[in-house]
């Protein structure tokens, strides 16, 4: 009786950040794909506009979840810890030095677990709740 | 103008620290405002590192070439950079004619996302000709203030202390200079000094000034006393009746007075400068006067003595003084001689005569008795050998009875006279009394005594005319001679041999006997 009640504390207790929208966020790309795994700066470089290629050279073309603020926001806050207006203002003050950003839009998260599924070299995130055997984890936000 | 007056002192002392406070002072601030405009330039760069960090990291981090560029350009915009270089892991970026001093900053660009991921370097070198250009112009600045400044308190500094303190004291120096002492004159306190030190210094230098007049006036007042003191004390020596001299002990005249020099011309002398110690020269004794004057120096007392002087007077008559010699020390241990002398001539002669009265018989003008008998005693003083022959006349006494004591008496007169022409000069002639005479022959044997009583006698004898009664008279005379020293010493005693020889050839009675000399009496007295 007494160990019940223990594991559902402990059960709870894994489960809370589902309950508070805290999800955790995977960097995906398809399953198909050659890269196995990117570090942080990899994944940084590869959404803020450093490289638009992987360590591997292939062109990589990264995922922006446009129709999810709220996922988008969390994504950005866990990768660089910035909010979405100062990525914005980012993105905004290099489009004056005429640094064109090159990424694909899509409206949902599945959007873009479908655009990952048809591109191997294209690389997105979801929540991880979103996760299907069609995607292979590459990078794992969490804090 | 006066190289030492105040006021130019003071300008230039004032000058000069000014120009070298100034010239330190500019110096100084020029070190200072370099310093700081060096840190404040670091200061800027920093800032516009700080401006410009946000953009050049993401340039960095992109390596972005073209906003780079753009960042290196914007920098070097700025006067206090030189230059600016950007380096990334691929990209090298600098301005024109950049260079690396030990001044240039350099600062680590890290990535816009990752605080730990270093993408590159921002090195700016500072403009230091900027900075140095700035600093100077900065403490030019400066420096002409300073100068401003000095130059207004160096003026206010000279004109003040000229004011307060340089021309009051010049003043109070040049009245002070034409203030003669023991005049009224004072120094008049300089306005607005009636409480600084310098009208204090006036006060005080009137005060001195009142005391020194107060003084003159009464050096003044006491050397009148004395100049008329000494105008009567001269008055006073010059006119006495005494002569006054004052010599040194060496006998040189230092005073004199005029009843000395009235002294010398009746003496037939000159002033000389000195008449030996105590004026020994003019005295006649100087033995004498010598030993006096040294006994009574010797007592401590003055020296007076009566004494002859060794000239005559011009008009032949003996000049006797009672001079009186003093020892004067003065308070510096001079010794002076003080000699004054009476004139006593006249006295001494009065006293002369009356001995010379004492001792002369006013009828025959011989020595009287007391007057021989001196005579004789000096002559047995002085052991002189001589005859003494005592005469008695005869017959003198019938012819005072019968022709009266006129007769008498020029019977006396007449006789003194044979005597004088009988004897010499030296010889002595008494009127023993009456008709008694005693004749002392000096230095004589007896011989030629007995030649001169002859003689005598026979002079005598001669007969006499007594005008008044017409007649002829003549007295006869008995002598008995007595000799010194060699019958008797002493003045009674040879008396006494004389009479006794006299009395004895008178008994005898006989004409053609009428001397004795006591040695033959005596003789005879002992044939007896």
């Amino acid at each position: 009786m007494r160990n019940v009640k223990g594991l559902l504390i402990l059960v709870l207790w894994l489960f809370a950040p589902l309950s508070w929208g805290q999800e955790d966020m995977v960097v995906v790309m398809s399953k198909g794909t050659p890269i196995q795994t990117l570090s942080k700066s990899e994944v940084i470089d590869i959404f803020m506009g450093k490289y638009t290629a992987f360590p591997n050279g292939e062109l990589a073309i990264a995922v922006e979840l446009s129709g999810e603020p709220e996922i988008r926001q969390l994504f950005y806050k866990k990768l660089i810890n910035r909010s979405l207006a100062s990525v914005n203002a980012y993105w905004a003050r290099l489009k004056f030095s005429g640094r064109k950003r090159s990424v694909v839009d899509q409206d949902s998260v599945g959007e873009v677990i479908a655009y990952l599924e048809k591109n191997p070299l294209a690389i997105g995130y979801i929540p991880i709740s979103s996760l299907n055997d069609s995607l292979k984890v590459v990078y794992r936000l969490n804090e | 103008m006066n190289k030492s007056a105040l006021t130019l002192r003071l300008a230039i002392v004032v000058i000069f620290t000014a120009f070298a406070v100034g010239i330190i002072v500019s110096q100084l601030f020029f070190r200072i405002t370099y310093v700081d405009e060096f840190e404040s330039s670091r200061k800027n760069v920093s800032q516009l590192y700080k401006t410009v960090s946000s953009t050049v990291s993401i340039a960095t981090y992109l390596n972005d070439q073209e906003l780079i560029k753009e960042v290196i350009a914007g920098l070097i915009s700025n006067d206090v950079i030189q230059g600016v270089a950007i380096s990334t892991e691929s990209i090298y970026e600098s301005s024109e004619d950049f260079y690396q001093t030990k001044d240039s900053q350099a600062f680590k660009l890290y990535s816009p996302f990752e605080n730990s991921r270093e993408v590159g370097v921002l090195t700016i070198t500072p403009n230091l000709e900027y900075i140095e250009q700035r600093a100077l112009e900065i403490s030019k600045d400066n420096q002409l203030s300073i100068i401003i400044q000095a130059a207004i308190i160096t003026i206010t500094v000279i004109m003040v202390s000229f004011v307060i303190v340089a021309k009051p004291i010049t003043t109070v120096a040049r009245i002070l200079h034409s203030v003669k002492p023991g005049t009224e004159a004072r120094v008049p306190i300089p306005t607005y000094h009636q409480r600084s030190e310098i009208g204090l210094l006036v006060r005080d230098i009137n005060k001195l000034l009142d005391r020194s007049s107060k003084q003159i006036v009464e050096e003044r007042n006491l050397r009148q006393q004395v100049e008329q003191l000494s105008r009567h004390f001269k008055l006073l020596f010059e006119n006495a009746s005494s002569p006054i001299v004052l010599t040194e002990p060496n006998g040189n005249i230092v005073l004199y007075n005029k009843a000395f020099i009235g002294l010398l011309e009746r003496l037939g002398l000159n002033l000389q400068q000195s008449f030996g110690p105590f004026l020994k020269n003019i005295f006649e004794d100087q033995q004498r006067l010598i030993t006096l004057v040294e006994e009574a120096f010797g007592n401590d007392e003055m020296a007076s003595g009566e004494f002859k002087l060794n000239r005559s007077s011009t008009t032949g008559a003996a000049v006797w003084v009672q001079a009186i010699v003093n020892l004067a020390i003065t308070e510096d241990f001079h010794e002076f001689h003080q000699i004054t002398l009476h004139d006593i001539s006249q006295r001494r002669q009065q006293v002369e005569q009356l001995n010379i009265k004492a001792n002369t018989d006013a009828l025959t003008m011989l020595f009287n008795r007391r007057g021989g008998e001196a005579q004789i005693e000096k002559l047995i003083y002085e052991n002189i050998p001589f005859a003494m022959l005592l005469l008695d006349l005869n017959k003198f006494k019938q012819i005072n009875d019968v022709y009266g004591h006129d007769a008498g008496d020029k019977v006396l007169v007449y006789v003194a006279m044979q005597l004088k022409k009988s004897v010499r000069k030296n010889d002595v002639l008494i009127r023993w009394g009456g008709d008694e005479f005693v004749v002392i022959l000096t230095k004589v044997n007896a011989r030629q005594a007995s030649d001169i009583t002859n003689k005598i006698i026979s002079k005598i004898e001669k007969p006499y005319f007594l005008s008044n009664e017409n007649i002829d008279v003549n007295v006869g005379a008995s002598i008995g001679i007595s000799l010194f020293p060699d019958d008797e010493k002493h003045l009674s005693s040879l008396v006494q041999a004389a009479d006794k020889a006299m009395y004895a050839i008178k008994e005898k009675r006989d004409p053609a006997q009428s001397v004795a000399f006591y040695k033959d009496y005596n003789e005879q007295t002992n044939d007896n």
